[in-house]
């Protein structure tokens, strides 16, 4: 098996490591989040938190920042959106068919999702333990953290994969049902599902980090869950357009 | 048929023994909890006399009977305070280890401070989490606002409390139910025994009582026709006394110089002759000694010759003058040193936080060589070839160095230091050889949710908690103030970014010592450092003046020599003076005075837990 994600840069990637437009998203991800950490810095002492028990909220407002960057970044790559324009898209402005879609996605696209969305959470690794340690939270809660951005940012890739095996890259409501998606996650479930919301549940984080034991586990289970749904779809999708390809 | 009925009856049959067993089981489980509780008995003897003075440290005599099996556990005291309008309702927990052996019969003393009456007292013995016997105490009938005049005797004539200052709220204690620790006695201002209860007392209680006369307590005593307990060895400790016999009198004119009324008797009574080193006599009849006062710290004894309790002087008309005239003389300790409000002390304690954030401009550097060597090789990485997965490597190592380098210098030393403590201590000195007098005050800081215990060593202290008014919550984080066989400790447990202060006053020996010698030209003057640690910026205050001596290192000794003449140009302290030196302690001054204190009070408590 080739993994062409990680050697071509050309339109029939979806999403390549090393294509200019993911590297610098990339590369801007991480200068938005440097300028909000500077902002956030605390500028008073730290007696003057512990006088009156408030706790900095760096830890919350750099890690949400962090969530939806790196989450809409994911999801964009999921869609297609990082798609390098080639002379085909350039000239013809159709579609054209992805590795992604040719092979099956257990063994391609998968691996290249799981991967990708890792490596595109290491750039932000140094910010965030800053963040953490002006917090002071532990490595623990850290990493709780860490694993949230990931699976969050994981489930919105896997339905920006699904949003552009149906619709394709190119269709305004594929565009917008990803991005409608995106904020019912990370914003519209604070009200009708608060327990599985990650900005809240960073919040919580922040504030009472040893009491985040059982909801922790929930709340990965049911992202897990709705991700692994999601890999089920995107696996039939592609075995879909695997078929209708041979038969044509 | 017969079948089925037969299967029936087997069916019925362990139906019942089911039933049984179960029955059994739930006797298993059930039983045990109240004969448990059955085989204790709890007692207990609140205040003194059965009353209690708010706002004070109270004592509180608690009796354990234990006819059942051997039993360990833990005996605590809550007490509630605050109230529901002002949503400052809190608990403040004493406890203390108990171990009762079967069929055993144990006291337990506590002093504790009651700041409310509308609130009951809740007495519990606990093993493990269970509690097994549990009382209720209404303090509405018990309190008071008035300080105590005591009379700890186990008989005493019926209408002497009726004499006694009416200033004071005067009751009779048993000897056995006084307090065991100074401050046990904190709302005593006047406590009349004869040496035979004093003799009565605890080991733990004489201790106590001793401390308590060195802080400024008021023992009036008298010896009795039985002057043997006189001569008791810890008694002649504090009342170092020579008895000489007996004398036999009619009157006793000499009191009338004392509180204007004479003693006459138509019986013949008599009166103790003794003498007492070191002790000022007040009255005397014929050369007989009759009322000594003899200063024991910043306290006082009174020793009478004659008896108070028996006759002629328990039928004298002149005992409520008499009695009026002793709490006259009572010692009275004012605030000789500098007035600092708690809350400024605080205000201090909190700037000089030893944990602080990461600093901006190492934030700053850090992100902005990081934001350039990840630019480097992003470029780098893009351009396709065999040095792109050269490229990748040294990108991920960028990007590990600098998430270690981010770990070590930010993130690992303030996780490190979750927990930390500071302390201030301010001792007052009121002359040589007296004891000083210090306000100590201990602050925690948590930066994550942490239980903690501060040992106090054996020496039991008065410990309360401070509020700081800088903070919206109005009651303490929890925490019991826990009695076991290692001393004192204060276990409790703090929230994520909060603060508890403890404060402790008390008196401990003097740990500075100070020495002038004059001759015709020069004055010298030595201070001695007795503290195991260094002081900085020592000033001495001689003939109105403020007089720089430098620091002073840990158990030594500084000497200045002043010309006469350059001493009486410097200038006469003032209230402007006085002002400055307050002032420091807003200012940064502070720091200088927080950095050394600190080291004092952590010697004086003993050390800290970290659980």
């Amino acid at each position: 098996m080739k993994y062409y994600f990680l050697t071509e840069d050309s339109e029939k990637c979806l999403a390549p490591f090393f294509s200019k437009m993911v590297l610098t998203a990339s590369f801007i991800s991480v200068v938005i989040i440097s300028i909000i950490l500077l902002i956030f810095w605390p500028r008073q002492p730290l007696a003057d938190f512990i006088t009156v028990n408030k706790i900095p909220l760096a830890f919350f407002l750099i890690f949400a920042a962090t969530l939806i960057i790196y989450s809409y970044v994911n999801l964009c790559c999921g869609s297609g959106d990082m798609i390098q324009r080639g002379y085909h898209i350039i000239k013809y402005r159709t579609d054209r068919s992805t590795f992604e879609k040719e092979i099956d996605f257990f063994r391609y696209g998968l691996i290249e999702f799981l991967l990708h969305t890792l490596i595109l959470l290491l750039p932000f690794l140094p910010l965030l333990i800053l963040a953490a340690s002006i917090s002071a939270v532990s490595l623990i809660t850290f990493v709780q953290a860490v694993f949230i951005l990931y699976t969050a940012s994981l489930l919105c890739r896997m339905f920006g994969f699904m949003v552009y095996l149906f619709w394709g890259r190119l269709s305004t409501i594929g565009y917008f049902t990803a991005r409608a998606f995106m904020i019912i996650f990370i914003f519209g479930t604070f009200i009708f599902a608060p327990y599985i919301n990650p900005l809240q549940f960073l919040y919580l984080l922040n504030e009472s980090p040893d009491a985040m034991g059982l909801p922790f586990v929930l709340y990965m289970a049911i992202v897990m869950f709705a991700t692994l749904l999601l890999i089920l779809t995107n696996h039939t999708l592609v075995r879909r357009h695997m078929n209708q390809e041979k038969t044509t | 048929m017969l079948l089925k009925s037969r299967n029936l009856m087997r069916q019925s049959h362990s139906n019942r023994s089911k039933v049984i067993i179960f029955a059994a089981a739930l006797m298993v489980i059930f039983i045990p909890l109240p004969a448990l509780s059955a085989a204790f008995s709890l007692d207990y003897a609140l205040g003194l006399g059965g009353h209690f003075q708010l706002n004070t440290w109270t004592p509180l005599t608690v009796v354990l009977e234990n006819r059942g099996r051997p039993t360990r556990g833990t005996l605590e005291v809550i007490v509630t305070s605050g109230s529901e309008y002002h949503q400052d309702v809190h608990q403040s927990t004493y406890a203390m280890d108990v171990d009762l052996p079967h069929n055993s019969k144990k006291r337990y003393a506590f002093a504790v401070m009651i700041k409310s009456f509308t609130h009951e007292l809740i007495i519990r013995l606990k093993q493990n989490d269970t509690v097994i016997i549990s009382k209720s105490i209404n303090l509405r009938p018990h309190f008071t606002e008035k300080s105590f005049a005591v009379v700890a005797d186990n008989f005493v004539s019926p209408d002497i409390l009726s004499v006694l200052p009416k200033a004071l709220y005067p009751v009779n204690v048993r000897p056995k139910f006084l307090p065991e620790t100074w401050y046990g006695y904190d709302s005593v201002k006047l406590l009349i025994m004869r040496a035979a209860a004093l003799k009565e007392l605890r080991e733990r209680q004489f201790q106590a009582l001793t401390q308590w006369i060195k802080q400024g307590g008021y023992l009036v005593t008298t010896g009795g026709l039985n002057y043997g307990s006189l001569l008791e060895k810890r008694i002649q400790h504090i009342l170092p006394i020579n008895v000489f016999g007996h004398k036999r009198f009619f009157e006793l004119k000499s009191l009338a110089q004392f509180c204007s009324q004479t003693l006459i008797s138509e019986e013949p009574f008599l009166v103790l002759n003794v003498r007492i080193d070191n002790s000022n006599v007040l009255v005397k009849e014929k050369d007989i000694p009759l009322i000594f006062q003899k200063n024991l710290g910043f306290g006082q004894i009174f020793f009478l010759s004659f008896d108070y309790n028996t006759p002629p002087f328990s039928r004298w008309e002149g005992r409520k003058f008499f009695w009026d005239k002793i709490l006259s003389m009572r010692p009275l300790i004012g605030d000789q040193g500098i007035v600092l409000e708690n809350q400024k002390i605080l205000d201090s304690m909190l700037a000089k936080i030893p944990v602080h954030f990461p600093g901006l401009k190492s934030g700053f550097i850090f992100i902005g060589m990081y934001l350039v060597f990840l630019r480097y090789f992003l470029k780098k990485i893009r351009e396709p070839g065999k040095r792109r997965w050269e490229n990748g490597f040294f990108l991920l190592l960028v990007i590990t160095a600098f998430t270690t380098v981010g770990y070590w210098r930010f993130f690992y030393p303030n996780n490190k230091q979750k927990f930390t403590y500071n302390s201030f201590c301010q001792l007052d000195l009121s002359g040589l050889n007296t004891p000083a007098s210090a306000k100590c005050i201990l602050g925690l800081y948590a930066l994550k949710k942490t239980a903690y215990r501060v040992d106090f060593g054996s020496f039991s202290y008065p410990v309360t908690h401070v509020l700081s008014k800088r903070l919206k919550k109005k009651i303490p984080n929890p925490y019991v103030l826990h009695e076991n066989y290692n001393g004192l400790q204060i276990a409790g447990s703090l929230e994520e970014w909060s603060h508890s202060f403890y404060m402790i006053k008390s008196t401990f020996d003097s740990p500075l010592e100070g020495h002038a010698l004059r001759d015709p030209h020069h004055l010298t003057i030595k201070v001695e450092n007795k503290l195991p640690h260094k002081i900085v910026d020592c000033l001495i205050y001689f003939k109105k003046r403020f007089l720089v001596i430098d620091d002073i290192p840990a158990n030594k000794q500084q000497t200045i020599k002043l010309k006469l003449s350059e001493l009486k140009k410097t200038e006469i302290f003032n209230d402007h003076e006085a002002e400055q030196i307050i002032n420091r302690f807003d200012n940064n001054g502070a720091l200088s005075y927080l950095r050394t204190t600190s080291e004092i009070v952590f010697f004086l408590l003993g050390g800290f837990k970290r659980v």
